[in-house]
């Protein structure tokens, strides 16, 4: 590879044999003379000696110079190896190779040694050009003549453009080809003949008016559409949104009309489409405890006729409490004999229906309180009274046994008696002493003592 | 390679140009890089004062690693020097355009190795076997394998 230096390099840095700067530098270590590689190895080729001081020299006796050297000679300056085809790069030594291969504008894929391509000058705009190249540069060559094709001028081919759009001879169209006009012909005619005679250009202000108008509503329809498809686009997200509601809500959604039509007729229906395990089973205790307890207050300030249904003309049937707006109700009142308690009221809305079912589990829980209470209560008057019976009970039982104590204490006194004395007083005498009441001389108590009279005859 | 020795044929030449020749040596002419002439003149007080001779270098492709075919130019009236080294066809006996050519030596340096081979000439004489040496001479010296056997010249 030769090479161009930008600077000339110091004498000191060039190998003597091919007097340029060291390339690949290597250092004889017999004699310590620095040459290129491949100059000293030719040398050596040549003459089996050092080119310098004679000695005796082999391929063996060479080592890599100093890097010192190597970096001297490979930062020098050089110029693009393809100046000579107009690359004006210039860079140190050792980065020259990655420009010729990488980034060098001139660069050959054949290689770096290929000779330069023999140009020819064109003869008429005098750029050079290579030899098959001339060719398609001919025709094309800005400073080759041509014909106006209107006027037959003749003038360089660069300056034709320039030409066309201002000989007198070329063919135009009218100036109101877009609003219509067909007329066509050479260029001094338009403004001479045709513009006064065009009907185009007489209405050329209100074309004028009506394109600004168009454009202004063209740009406003742009600007709609625009807006037309954000809002596309948000009323998609917003019935995602409400798609996702209406799922969540699940049987509590209910389009408007659905809600008009079962206020309307009482709520008769819309027991029927909740599903089974929505719709109250048994809350006829508290509800019937309530109606006991509570008077409905607001019960008058409701329209007689959307709350007949709740109220039938049967004394027992439930009130509602109040603060329980429409939670429980519908449908109740028709079926009055066998569902006592109404299903939940879909008419309002989730959150009402959520106040009044939490309404009724407070409500059920105070029910389920107070039945406790009382059956407490119930259940120690129970234990109570059973205590009292059971002590009569015993009382007679006692009783009992004392009246078998006694009949047996007269056989025993006929038996004795018999064999004794004989008729010897049967109350005077105690044959059994161990007896818990003593000697029976008017011991015996009452028997109407042994009866208890109230809760006995329930027993 | 044939470029490596126009190169460095080029940047002698430029030496040449730039830097003059050394005293008693002029570039006669140097058209291309295959063949250039100088004249020789030996100055100072010697056999061959006032004398004037015309040197050939002739190039190969191998230069500088192969040595130039040199020798004295003799036609048109120009004639090599009488020297005992010197053969009358214009060949040179001389080592160091032979085996002891090194690629470190140039053309100046081989001018003045000649020159001062010239000056320090004691006897005007042709070589002994110049006859026959020259009967039978390639046109090429660097075809002849001299035998170098004088030193002291």
């Amino acid at each position: 590879m030769l090479l161009n230096y930008v600077q000339e390099p110091n004498s000191n840095l060039l190998c003597c044999i091919c007097r340029t700067p060291f390339n690949e530098p290597v250092t004889t270590r017999s004699c310590s003379h620095t040459f290129c590689r491949d100059c000293i190895t030719q040398a050596i080729s040549h003459a089996r000696q050092c080119p310098v001081d004679r000695s005796v020299l082999t391929l063996d006796d060479l080592v890599p110079a100093n890097s010192i050297i190597r970096s001297l000679v490979d930062e020098l300056v050089v110029e693009c190896i393809h100046r000579s085809s107009g690359c004006t790069f210039t860079c140190q030594r050792q980065l020259l190779a990655a420009h010729v291969m990488d980034t060098c504008p001139y660069r050959t894929t054949a290689g770096e040694e290929i000779e330069d391509v023999q140009s020819v000058p064109c003869s008429l705009c005098g750029a050079e050009f290579a030899l098959e190249d001339l060719e398609e540069h001919t025709p094309e060559c800005a400073a080759s003549t041509v014909n106006c094709e209107f006027c037959t001028l003749e003038l360089a081919r660069s300056e034709l453009g320039s030409h066309t759009g201002t000989c007198s001879a070329a063919i135009i169209p009218c100036v109101q080809v877009s609003n219509g006009c067909r007329w066509t012909g050479p260029r001094t005619d338009l403004k001479s003949q045709h513009t006064p005679s065009c009907p185009y250009e007489a209405l050329s202000g209100f074309f004028e008016l009506h394109n600004s108008k168009f454009a202004r509503v063209a740009e406003e329809n742009l600007f709609l559409r625009h807006r037309l498809e954000v809002l596309e686009s948000r009323v998609q997200t917003q019935q995602r949104d409400l798609n996702s509601a209406k799922t969540a809500l699940g049987p509590w959604f209910r389009s408007d009309g659905v809600y008009a039509h079962s206020s309307n007729n009482g709520g008769l229906a819309s027991s029927a489409d909740l599903p089974l395990d929505l719709q109250p089973g048994s809350a006829s205790t508290s509800s019937r405890r309530y109606s006991q307890a509570d008077t409905s207050p607001t019960f008058e300030q409701h329209p007689p006729d959307a709350l007949a249904a709740y109220f039938p003309a049967e004394a027992d049937s439930f009130e509602r409490r109040p603060g329980w707006d429409a939670p429980f109700g519908a449908g109740s009142g028709t079926a009055n004999s066998q569902n006592t308690v109404a299903p939940l009221n879909l008419s309002t809305t989730l959150e009402g229906s959520l106040t009044g079912v939490r309404a009724s589990v407070v409500a059920l829980g105070g029910a389920v309180d107070s039945l406790a209470r009382r059956s407490d209560i119930a259940l120690s008057n129970e234990t109570r009274r059973l205590n009292e019976e059971v002590m009569s009970l015993r009382a007679n039982m006692h009783g009992l046994r004392m009246q078998v104590h006694a009949i047996m204490m007269d056989r025993n006194a006929q038996v004795t008696g018999r064999s004794g004395e004989g008729g010897g007083g049967s109350n005077s005498v105690m044959p059994n002493p161990m007896s818990p009441l003593g000697p029976g001389d008017g011991a015996w108590p009452p028997p109407a003592r042994f009866f208890y009279p109230g809760p006995g005859g329930k027993l | 390679m044939a470029s490596i020795a126009s190169r460095r044929l080029a940047k002698e030449l430029s030496e040449i140009k730039s830097e003059g020749c050394p005293v008693g040596i002029k570039l006669v002419k140097a058209d291309d890089f295959a063949t250039w002439w100088f004249t020789i003149e030996v100055m100072g007080e010697s056999l061959y004062q006032s004398e004037v001779y015309t040197l050939q270098f002739r190039f190969d492709a191998q230069y500088p690693i192969s040595s130039p075919a040199v020798q004295f130019v003799v036609k048109d009236g120009l004639e090599a020097p009488i020297h005992p080294h010197v053969y009358s066809n214009g060949h040179i006996c001389a080592s160091i355009l032979g085996n002891e050519w090194s690629p470190v030596l140039s053309v100046t340096a081989v001018c003045v190795t000649l020159q001062s081979m010239l000056a320090s000439c004691k006897k005007k004489e042709r070589p002994v076997d110049n006859d026959r040496y020259v009967r039978n001479a390639p046109e090429n010296p660097k075809k002849t394998q001299f035998e170098y056997h004088d030193d002291s010249v």
